[in-house]
């Protein structure tokens, strides 16, 4: 893939910020209470960040990205009139309670690419046909594309959409990949709030 | 309920679009100028075309766990460099070109575990990682580096381009961030922001106004230009390599499921106490992470956690077994 779109702050947020992506929707939730406007701390935190110049001199992006929630959020109680204090205090324990120790990243290396492969697997079967001939078996498009017989212009929608509805579930949209019907999957929450 | 769906759809729509962008992107059918208008509308857009690249990232980290030896990308650098090490002489024969340096040069270096930034006589900045160092000569019309040994991060000040040397290695660097590493016989200048050149030590100086008789390979930002005992040659760094390679500049070293062998060289360059990988069935088990250069405690804790390796410490280093 050609870099040229993709700038090195793209990169640092698709390596440092978005592997940790539901831990921030976890931490804003505590703070916040509510799921909504847990998601707009952490879109506004992003947001924040991309503004951000001095990005590359974050020496820990996770526990910066939980400082800023704890802050927008504390702007965004000061602005209202009546403060729960309650609030304040839980978010003094969000830094420390959110560390956890880094020499687990091996192992949680391993629990992510499992988790990537899980929803890999869940895709629809003529998207991930085409997403995993291109992305892991790094086929080219063209192969792909003609020996499926299919346009150019439908294997990019494919592809497209695995892209997509990856995306929308590592955002925690729950309708994006469901879990395959089966017995095991029957306690699961299912979508509804 | 029904803002609940509005805002529901409009997420979804903004990943939908990230996800044909990146599509097309791959597929070089991407129209980039309607691609920066659509990333510049707003920050939505923004994040969520990086959420669809760390998506696309995160599959190929799995690709490569299933894989990694077939890829070889990431091992171009360290595969050029064991292949040209035997080709030595072939270096050291062109190397007399440049010996007259050694008048009015300054110099600095670091020590083991050590890592030192400095400012060049034009206010240019540069950071010496461990076991490295640097020579430079600046005037009105000269700004000339030299890399004795190790790796320097350059950023450069705009300015008459600068010549950087390592072994008998010459590039030309704008003004810009460069990362510029000795590994073996070759110099591998990565390139983050502006642009480096690169003639075969042995070309004629090129004359004003007159064609250069051996092409000129140049490498752009997100590229790396590795100078050998061959020709030199342009290859694109990918994201994960990119970050890897700056990655000391902040004390930290990044595995990207490396073998357990690259890993422990690379650490071992930071190591006054190095360590030994006592059973050879250990060296190719990919590991990844990021960790304190100076510190490995995190690194091996990890790989007894992780891969129930252990580390016995053994003469002031340490010997890894299962």
């Amino acid at each position: 893939m050609p870099v040229s779109i993709i700038r090195p702050i793209d990169i640092w947020f698709a390596e440092q910020i978005f592997p940790h992506e539901q831990r921030f929707h976890a931490a804003a939730l505590r703070i916040s209470g509510s799921r909504d406007e847990a998601e707009e701390l952490v879109q506004e935190a992003f947001a924040r960040l991309f503004e951000l110049e001095g990005w590359a001199a974050i020496e820990d992006p996770r526990a910066y990205v939980v400082r800023m929630l704890r802050h927008i959020a504390i702007e965004r109680l000061r602005r209202r009139r009546i403060v729960d204090f309650r609030q304040f205090a839980d978010t003094d324990h969000l830094t420390l309670a959110d560390d956890a120790p880094d020499q687990h990243r091996i192992a949680a290396g391993r629990e992510r690419l499992r988790r990537a492969s899980d929803l890999i697997a869940k895709l629809p079967e003529r998207c991930r046909t085409v997403f995993v001939r291109r992305r892991i078996q790094g086929e080219s498009s063209q192969e792909i594309a003609r020996d499926l017989g299919i346009s150019q212009s439908t294997y990019e929608k494919r592809l497209a959409r695995a892209v997509e509805l990856l995306s929308r579930s590592w955002q925690g949209d729950e309708d994006a990949l469901p879990a395959a019907a089966g017995p095991a999957n029957t306690s699961r929450r299912s979508g509804s709030r | 309920m029904s803002i609940f769906n509005e805002k529901q759809r409009r997420k979804r729509r903004i990943a939908r679009e990230a996800a044909t962008w990146l599509a097309r992107h791959d597929s070089g059918t991407i129209d980039e100028e309607r691609f920066h208008a659509w990333r510049g509308a707003t920050p939505e857009h923004a994040i969520a075309f990086a959420r669809a690249l760390a998506v696309w990232r995160e599959a190929q980290s799995k690709a490569d766990a299933d894989t990694y030896h077939l890829l070889q990308s990431r091992f171009t650098r360290r595969r050029a460099a064991a292949a040209i090490g035997g080709m030595g002489m072939a270096g050291l024969l062109t190397a007399g070109a440049f010996t007259s340096r050694a008048y009015a040069w300054d110099s600095s270096h670091s020590g083991v575990g050590e890592c030192k930034r400095l400012i060049l006589p034009d206010g240019s900045r540069a950071m010496l990682n461990t076991d490295s160092e640097m020579q430079w000569r600046f005037s009105d019309d000269e700004r000339s580096l030299w890399i004795v040994r190790g790796e320097v991060g350059l950023e450069l000040v705009r300015g008459i381009p600068a010549r950087i040397h390592g072994l008998d290695r010459m590039a030309s660097l704008s003004h810009g961030r460069f990362n510029v590493r000795l590994e073996g016989a070759a110099m591998d200048v990565t390139v983050l922001s502006g642009k480096a050149s690169a003639a075969p030590v042995s070309a004629p100086v090129v004359m004003p106004g007159q064609p250069a008789l051996i092409p000129i390979v140049i490498a752009s930002p997100s590229e790396g230009l590795l100078l050998s005992a061959v020709a030199p040659s342009v290859r694109k760094a990918s994201p994960q390599h990119l970050a890897a390679t700056i990655a000391w500049q902040q004390g930290e070293i990044v595995f990207d499921n490396e073998p357990l062998q690259t890993a422990v060289r690379e650490y071992n360059r930071y190591l006054a106490g190095k360590i030994v990988i006592a059973d050879p069935d250990l060296t190719g088990i990919p590991v990844g992470g990021r960790f304190t250069s100076t510190d490995p405690a995190d690194f091996l804790s990890a790989l007894e956690l992780g891969l129930g390796v252990r580390a016995t410490p053994s003469n002031g280093g340490y010997v890894l077994t299962r």
